[in-house]
């Protein structure tokens, strides 16, 4: 996190939010400063959508403080968006307009005055330029989604808010959106809030993330804090291997029958393990450090909170 | 945490203000006829239906409302009063001998059980013109002045059908077709105008009513015209008619809060002041 | 922003639909006109007693005519139409939200979608009026407009009004008329800050105008006939009396506006105050 003494774009404290007798977020804390991009993960239902909601002022909070540069969204919700763009899916767009229509008129509201240039810019950083004079019944819904994500750029926020902008993006177009996105942190520095199933994408460009699961926070951090390096070795014998280690003082994490043991990172070096499992006489074949993927570290947090809430 | 509510509270203002000035300033609605004494020489005229309306239609003046009208008629001391939904001859000696001695009538023809009866002054019922071979109305002649002979036909044209309706009125008119003089055609049409009901828009029924009152309206002044509803429920059914240019409209319209037990009509009242023209023939 | 809105309603085609209906709506009263005139002056009446004649048709009675049953029926579904896809067709369309993520205050949103109202429904009035008269001109010719008592339910007594008077007051009525023609753009407004869905919106503020329309027609509610703005609806028509009656206009104007503030003050506390999910 950055210094908390410039003035957050979002500051979000023990956030409730209801729908009737479910409850959708449940003591949800966010912080996401100038110049920072923050992931915003979580299963189908997890309260995302509802966060980013309350974050527009389309939402009232049921209880917790929630700030958008200071202001209170839902009570001044136009205020809010002086300084920040939302962009919500599905895309939704005019079908009968054409995407440079878009932009020229929405980029009206609230006084700015942008140039053809300015337009064309923004249409060519998302791939758009060619289609720019189509209408929007013409286009797919990757590019509609590119083009929501144009009308955000124009004019520049302070803050994005982005609902799930890779969907139906292609490969490529995903990798684009990521530059474009580091690119309005590094160089304008904008604060960009981004919730998103593509966790690939997540890991490379967050600096902090966030994690929801069934309304609660799962996790928040740095994605490198969520996934843990660990040991695995593999061994002429298994069970006896797993034994040996216990007696040695050296806790077994989890272990695959037949095939692997993990042990925390660093609990014990090669030489260690080899001459602690050589003296029950078993075979060591293989030692390696092991990274799991990030889905493969939410997966492993979300099955581990179901076990402890059921 | 609450969003402003000043737009909404300056249209609410807007509304009430337009409200206020919409119901709270006079509308301009008659009040109908309110009791006066007239000038000397105002031929104050009413036609009332004194019948009660039951579930199947209408009957004939109950005895026990005859105290009722005589003491309405009383009140009023019209120069001529026209009555529909009279029962008998029994019926209009009663309230003439009410009225008083020096009060006058005829009575029409029985229409299913029911008549339109004529009462004045002796001193100024003259004779009868005649009545309309169904009984729906009966022609008169008074005296009012010296010079001023007036010429009436009262009425009541109670067919269900409006084509049946629409010749009673045609029958009536024919009574007094031709007269030299002014002219009254008084009494309950059944026909209800009010340009704010076009409930029988599509009817074939309105639209024949609508025939008859524009043939009465090209020939006669409509005197209650613009004075309300005469009849429940809020139905402008009983109509005073007068010949052009004999006289004035003083006073005119509906006596309301004067309906006996049972009754569904108001007496109507038209007070006319004969044109000097007229006075002078 | 009107200029944007402008552009999404022109390219919506509702306007070439009104307008097209406007069309088909005033070749059908041509037709019944004829058919009407003739029954009447061809010696094919009924009954006896009748003032019908033929002097009285003619291009001005044709515009009157058409101008009130179109004022009173299908102007009022097209701009419940133009309400419902105003706020309840942003709405599910969640193009609403495209709109609220700018710097754009509900209450201003409100109040341009509300102008563009007004605009559709002057530019329905006259468009109607306008087009009633061509027709009326080429179709039949203009002339005396005379008004009787009649079905149509016009006048309460024979008017007569010179040419150049009753064209006058023709254009007097699109203004009165876009007055009576706000109190349903309110109810539009209203019935759409609830009903999320645009042809669910639409269909209840038509099926709640048409409602409070035929109880107003009815003489048994006379009680609540006065409290009803559908009662008012038709107040132009004293225009087209030989005196105007200029109080009871701008009262009865006046009710009908405040019918429209209250409407629209509700529509927006309801839009102000409400969550979109």
């Amino acid at each position: 996190m950055t210094n908390s003494a410039i003035e957050p774009a979002i500051e979000v404290v023990g956030l409730d939010r209801h729908f009737g007798q479910r409850q959708a977020l449940r003591g949800v804390d966010l912080r996401v400063s100038p110049g920072e991009i923050v992931g915003l993960v979580g299963p189908n239902g997890s309260g995302k959508t509802s966060l980013l909601k309350i974050l527009g002022g389309f939402l009232r909070p049921h209880g917790g403080r929630v700030e958008v540069f200071g202001l209170e969204p839902f009570a001044r919700p136009h205020h809010v968006m002086r300084r920040a763009r939302f962009a919500f899916a599905p895309p939704a767009l005019y079908d009968s307009l054409t995407p440079m229509e878009h932009l020229h008129h929405l980029s009206r509201i609230g006084g700015h005055r942008p140039s053809d240039q300015e337009l064309t810019r923004a249409l060519a950083t998302v791939g758009l330029a060619d289609r720019a004079n189509d209408r929007v019944a013409t286009l797919s819904f990757g590019m509609r989604q590119r083009l929501v994500v144009a009308l955000a750029l124009v004019p520049m926020p302070e803050l994005l808010v982005l609902d799930e902008p890779t969907d139906g993006l292609d490969p490529v177009a995903v990798l684009e959106l990521r530059d474009v996105l580091l690119r309005l942190r590094n160089e304008h520095g904008i604060a960009v809030l981004l919730s998103s199933h593509l966790l690939v994408e997540i890991e490379h460009l967050v600096d902090h993330m966030l994690v929801l699961n069934e309304g609660r926070t799962l996790f928040s951090g740095p994605p490198s804090e969520m996934i843990h390096t660990t040991l695995r070795l593999e061994t002429s014998s298994h069970e006896a291997a797993k034994v040996a280690l216990m007696n040695g003082g050296i806790e077994v994490r989890r272990s695959q029958p037949g095939q692997w043991l993990e042990l925390d990172a660093g609990s014990m070096d090669l030489e260690q393990c080899r001459a602690l499992l050589h003296a029950q006489g078993i075979e060591l074949r293989s030692f390696h450090e092991h990274r799991p993927t990030l889905e493969e570290a939410l997966l492993r947090r979300l099955r581990a909170e179901r076990e402890v809430l059921h | 945490m609450r969003r402003g509510i000043g737009g909404e509270l300056i249209l609410l203002g807007l509304a009430l203000g337009f409200l206020w000035y919409g119901y709270g300033t006079s509308s301009g609605e008659s009040a109908g006829f309110e009791l006066y004494a007239p000038d000397e020489g105002v031929v104050r005229v009413v036609s009332w239906n004194v019948g009660v309306s039951v579930t199947d239609g209408g009957v004939a003046l109950p005895p026990e409302a005859e105290a009722h009208v005589v003491s309405a008629l009383g009140a009023l001391a019209p120069t001529v009063v026209v009555l529909q939904e009279l029962r008998d001859l029994d019926q209009l000696e009663r309230l003439l001998d009410a009225l008083g001695d020096e009060w006058r009538g005829v009575l029409g023809a029985s229409y299913e059980g029911r008549r339109v009866a004529v009462l004045a002054p002796a001193r100024a019922l003259r004779a009868l013109r005649g009545s309309a071979g169904d009984g729906s109305s009966l022609g008169f002649r008074l005296r009012l002045a010296d010079e001023l002979r007036l010429t009436g036909v009262a009425i009541h044209a109670d067919a269900l059908s409006s084509r049946l309706r629409n010749q009673q009125v045609g029958q009536a008119v024919e009574l007094v077709e031709n007269v030299d003089g002014p002219v009254l055609l008084a009494g309950d049409l059944n026909i209800d105008l009010d340009l704010d009901k076009r409930r029988d828009l599509f009817s074939d029924d309105q639209y024949l009513d609508v025939e008859t009152y524009n043939y009465l309206a090209e020939r006669f002044v409509d005197a209650t015209l613009g004075t309300g509803s005469t009849a429940e429920p809020d139905r402008r059914l009983d109509y005073v008619f007068v010949s052009g240019g004999w006289c004035e409209v003083v006073a005119a319209g509906p006596w309301r809060r004067q309906r006996a037990p049972g009754m569904d009509h108001d007496p109507v009242v038209a007070d006319l002041r004969p044109t000097a023209a007229a006075t002078s023939r | 922003m009107i200029t944007f809105e402008l552009l999404k309603t022109w390219r919506s085609r509702r306007p070439h639909l009104a307008a097209g209906s406007i069309v088909f709506f005033l070749v059908l009263m041509l037709v019944g006109f004829y058919t009407y005139a003739q029954t009447e002056t061809g010696g094919d009446a009924e009954f006896r007693y009748t003032f019908e004649n033929q002097s009285y048709f003619n291009g001005l009675t044709f515009a009157l005519y058409s101008f009130y049953f179109g004022f009173l029926l299908i102007l009022p579904i097209f701009l419940i139409m133009e309400c419902a896809a105003h706020i309840a067709g942003e709405t599910a369309s969640g193009t609403l939200f495209l709109l609220l993520t700018r710097p754009l205050s509900r209450a201003k949103l409100f109040a341009v979608k509300l102008g563009l109202t007004a605009m559709s429904a002057a530019g329905l009035a006259a468009g109607l009026l306008a087009l009633s008269l061509l027709v009326g001109l080429v179709a039949v010719g203009w002339g005396a407009l005379d008004l009787y008592p009649g079905v149509l339910q016009m006048t309460d007594r024979h008017q007569h009004l010179a040419r150049d008077v009753a064209l006058v007051r023709f254009a007097l009525a699109v203004p009165f008329a876009t007055v009576a023609l706000m109190s349903v753009a309110g109810l539009g407004f209203l019935v759409s800050t609830w009903v999320r869905n645009p042809v669910s919106a639409a269909g209840t503020a038509t099926a709640l105008y048409l409602v409070m329309y035929v109880i107003a027609e009815i003489h048994f509610f006379k009680d609540l006939r006065p409290w009803l703005f559908t009662s008012y609806m038709p107040y132009w028509r004293s225009l087209f009396q030989e005196t105007v009656d200029w109080p009871g206009l701008f009262r009865d104007a006046s009710k009908l506006a405040g019918f429209s503030s209250l409407f629209l003050s509700l529509a927006l506390f309801r839009l102000r105050g409400r969550e979109e999910r």
